[in-house]
């Protein structure tokens, strides 16, 4: 059953990176093209600046699973030097369960959030796009981040059993 | 108990829950959430969770990160860091001690590129580390001088954790990057230094000079290896200086203008590009989900007021305002020997910063002077990253050898620290020509 849950955490993770790495490149082509169009032929490109902080809070959102399956996040690695193996392992799992459930709170909140943007029909000022199906994203990503933590948490809790 | 006393609890247990293990940005976060429901209970905590991730996530002025990340990555994958350092080698190889100048020289100018001081360490000792092996410089030396100038990266804009500075307590980053540059050519002139004493001192450091170049190669090593920084650089920080762009304009032109020229000149492969761009998302993901952890954290302390009890407590003990930057540096060198640089960027600030502020010391000066100490935290034992990142470049070579080959760039840390105090204009003057 964890192992499902890993290979499917792991692909939509995957899946999510290379989504995150097209908003990056549009970030750098919208915000260029509007510096082009803005010095060059007196016209900003219209809500460039909405377009990036939107693609902005995506390719942040997407990243955050592949780069906890992958150990990105920096921790204070005394530990490793402190505690016996065991220990360390126990301490993980205990550690990555607390961490899951930040992350699910954040998601529940962060769906509540949206859901009163969408109720009270809130949009951007330039574009008039809708700031929940956005934020709503966020909340999955976390989501996805709460089981990839779950799964290494459950992966130690085994491990130190063993 | 009172809001100060919990404050102090809060950091204690901060750093006590760091020991376990736990990634940094959800220690912030989870003891940052505790302490708010402690504070003004659970609804309130819980609304904040969505509002200031919401904040960190959905920030234009943050997207300045992402985009100086990808500049710094696509200049390390497309050979800039090799362009660089042959050019420092032909122009300084003759001199005494001249191949670790030149790599001083190089990392001062893959600094204007990358905003990272683990990323110029990694692509620069990468490149030099070799060479100056091979031409018997002693493994100190080598490894010491290129550990030392990657933190020039974090000085020389542009500069992440001038990013980071200048989010946190809401100051311009077009300052903040301008105000870098005197410092940063400072500092590379100090490490210069540093090299020639002890190439005098100690004349067995340094190998013998290397072959001599004609007049015609060190042009070509010196338009091809350094033409396109010069150009980019100009490019970004012309274009902030006279308030053609926003920090986030600038990076965005800066990655797309060396994608270009890299393009263009056939030196990036696909395989580079991609491996560029993840290390940019996966950096950038790793920063903001810190920022996001400590904007909770911050909230926290804020609501126990310890960041105005003890900017209040500073004051009234009535010491020298210069003897307390010296104590804050001093906190920075010993909490950046144990603790991640960002980090301690990320805990400090909301208690040093209201500090500064109340002893009127002018924002921009004072965030090039924390700056400066987290670069000393850089390459400080036993958690100086940038000596790590050389280990793993150099492995054969013993940590405290890297360390001991740190000191003499130490004490040029040191000296510009001096300077930065006594003459507070080198950090101050060209940000108050900004338009």
């Amino acid at each position: 059953m964890i192992d499902r849950i890993f290979a499917v955490t792991n692909s939509i993770a995957r899946y999510s990176t290379v989504i995150a790495g097209v908003c990056l490149m549009s970030i750098v082509a919208v915000t260029t093209l509007n510096i082009i169009a803005r010095r060059f032929f007196m016209s900003p490109i219209l809500g460039a600046h909405e377009a990036v902080e939107y693609l902005g809070a995506l390719l942040i959102s997407l990243t955050l699973a592949y780069n906890q399956i992958n150990k990105e996040n920096i921790r204070f690695e005394l530990m490793d030097v402190l505690f016996s193996a065991r220990t360390r392992v126990a301490m993980e799992s205990v550690t990555s369960f607390i961490c899951a459930i930040l992350c699910l709170l954040i998601a529940w909140q962060c769906s509540v959030y949206a859901l009163g943007l969408w109720e009270a029909k809130e949009v951007s000022l330039t574009m008039g796009i809708p700031f929940f199906p956005v934020i709503f994203v966020v909340a999955a990503s976390f989501v996805l981040l709460a089981l990839v933590l779950f799964v290494e948490s459950m992966k130690a809790f085994a491990e130190m059993r063993k | 108990m009172s809001g100060p006393i919990v404050g102090v609890i809060g950091i204690l247990l901060l750093l006590l829950v760091m020991l376990t293990g736990m990634p940094i940005a959800f220690v912030f976060g989870v003891l940052g959430f505790l302490g708010v429901i402690y504070m003004i209970g659970l609804q309130p905590a819980l609304n904040m969770l969505a509002l200031d991730v919401w904040d960190v996530f959905g920030s234009y002025t943050l997207t300045v990160i992402p985009v100086f990340l990808l500049m710094g990555m696509i200049a390390f994958h497309s050979g800039i860091s090799q362009r660089l350092y042959y050019a420092g080698h032909v122009m300084f190889g003759r001199v005494r001690g001249g191949l670790a100048m030149g790599t001083i020289m190089a990392c001062a100018a893959f600094s204007a590129c990358c905003g990272s001081s683990p990323a110029t360490a990694a692509s620069m000792g990468a490149v030099s580390l070799p060479e100056m092996r091979r031409y018997k410089y002693a493994d100190s030396l080598a490894t010491g001088c290129v550990a030392a100038a990657g933190t020039l990266g974090i000085l020389i804009p542009p500069s992440i954790a001038m990013v980071i500075y200048g989010i946190m307590t809401e100051n311009s980053i077009g300052k903040l990057f301008i105000a870098g540059i005197l410092p940063g050519i400072l500092l590379t002139v100090l490490y210069i230094l540093a090299v020639a004493v002890m190439a005098f001192i100690k004349p067995d450091l340094v190998g013998p000079p290397a072959q001599s170049s004609t007049l015609k190669e060190k042009a070509t090593a010196l338009f091809s290896g350094v033409g396109e920084t010069v150009i980019i650089f100009a490019l970004i920080m012309g274009g902030m200086f006279l308030g053609y762009f926003t920090p986030t304009e600038a990076g965005a032109a800066g990655a797309a203008g060396l994608l270009l020229l890299a393009v263009l000149r056939r030196q990036l492969s696909w395989k580079g590009f991609v491996t560029a761009v993840m290390s940019s998302l996966s950096s950038t993901a790793m920063i903001m989900l810190i920022i996001a952890g400590a904007t909770i954290y911050g909230h926290f302390l804020s609501l126990t007021q310890l960041p105005i009890v003890s900017a209040t407590w500073v004051l009234e003990l009535g010491w020298h305002p210069y003897a307390i930057v010296l104590v804050i540096l001093g906190i920075y060198l010993v909490g950046g020997c144990f603790m991640d640089s960002l980090a301690l960027l990320l805990l400090t600030l909301p208690i040093f910063y209201p500090v500064s502020q109340h002893l009127g010391f002018d924002p921009i000066w004072f965030g090039v002077l924390v700056v400066v100490a987290m670069e000393m935290a850089l390459i400080t034992p036993p958690v100086g990253i940038n000596v790590y990142v050389i280990k793993g470049v150099a492995r054969d070579v013993p940590l405290q050898t890297i360390f001991k080959g740190i000191f003499p760039f130490l004490i040029a840390q040191i000296v510009l620290v001096l300077i930065l105090i006594f003459l507070p204009q080198t950090a101050t003057y060209l940000p108050s020509l900004m338009k």
